[in-house]
């Protein structure tokens, strides 16, 4: 019973464990694109470059 | 630049629910339905998961191996994203099954490991895995390591049939497969279909995120430009 209870349970640790790793992978994805997109706001907002202004 | 490949919401739910479902049936099928059997009782129940996750880690290298292949026919880092995601999920599996098989040995043969051509073909695989994701972790530009880990993967490919016939080919510990009760067999069926279900969900989330770094990669180089 306990080989049994063991091996469900390393299995279920094991999935569990790479899906939290995915998730965090995500959120790492996520932050990166939002500050991709801040800082593309920023130079928008910051209007065109000298050189072409003149 | 390419989009990454999304499902509809619609189809994506039903595939969701559906496997769902099938990991439920799985469960109740091997912890209720399965009978118990007479020699080995309750730790049979542990062939439902070594079986599964054996044959998701066989499945895993040969996406490996295609995606690998197809990467040196095309040069497109599209396949190496699969083969990457594949191998990730493959190495987990491939682990799985040398532990899961480990604790059934113990049970059975009274060893926790023995050189058995079965046994140790695995192990070769999953020492396969491991040099393919070391390797691509030490290269950093993508199509170096596509090519290095694509290579590695063909010829890793070597080893499958070896695990698949090692006990058809060779005299050893590890049973072939074994006669069964229909049930038990509807079991492992479903169970094998489930856990297919599941890592192949994994794979695929997985190539989507590798997909997403290498946009946002790109962006971030046509930004600092």
């Amino acid at each position: 019973m306990e080989t049994l209870i063991a091996a469900y349970l390393v299995a279920l640790v094991a999935i569990v464990l790479y899906v939290a790793r995915l998730g965090a992978e995500q959120q790492r994805i996520r932050r990166t694109l939002e500050s991709l997109q801040s800082q593309h706001e920023n130079a928008d907002s910051a209007g065109p470059p000298a050189s072409k202004a003149a | 630049m390419e989009r990454p490949l999304r499902l509809p919401a619609a189809v994506a739910a039903a595939l969701h629910v559906s496997l769902a479902g099938l990991l439920a049936a799985a469960v109740l099928a091997i912890f209720v339905f399965a009978p118990t059997e007479e020699t080995m009782g309750l730790t049979l129940r542990i062939l439902y998961l070594h079986v599964s996750v054996a044959w998701a880690g066989l499945a895993c290298f040969l996406l490996v191996a295609g995606a690998g292949a197809l990467y040196l026919l095309r040069r497109d880092l599209r396949w190496d994203h699969w083969a990457a995601a594949a191998a990730e999920v493959g190495w987990l599996c491939s682990t799985l099954t040398l532990i899961t098989g480990s604790l059934w040995a113990h049970a059975a043969w009274n060893t926790w490991w023995t050189w058995d051509p079965r046994l140790t073909a695995t192990a070769v695989l999953w020492a396969v895995y491991c040099a393919y994701l070391i390797l691509r972790s030490g290269l950093e530009d993508p199509h170096r390591r596509a090519r290095a880990g694509a290579v590695l993967a063909v010829i890793g490919l070597i080893d499958l049939p070896m695990v698949a016939m090692a006990t058809r080919w060779f005299r050893g510990i590890h049973p072939p497969s074994p006669q069964m009760e229909p049930a038990m067999r509807l079991a492992l069926l479903l169970s094998a279909l489930a856990f297919t279900g599941l890592f192949g969900l994994l794979v695929a989330c997985r190539r989507r995120q590798l997909q997403l770094q290498e946009m946002l990669l790109r962006l971030e180089q046509d930004s600092d430009v």
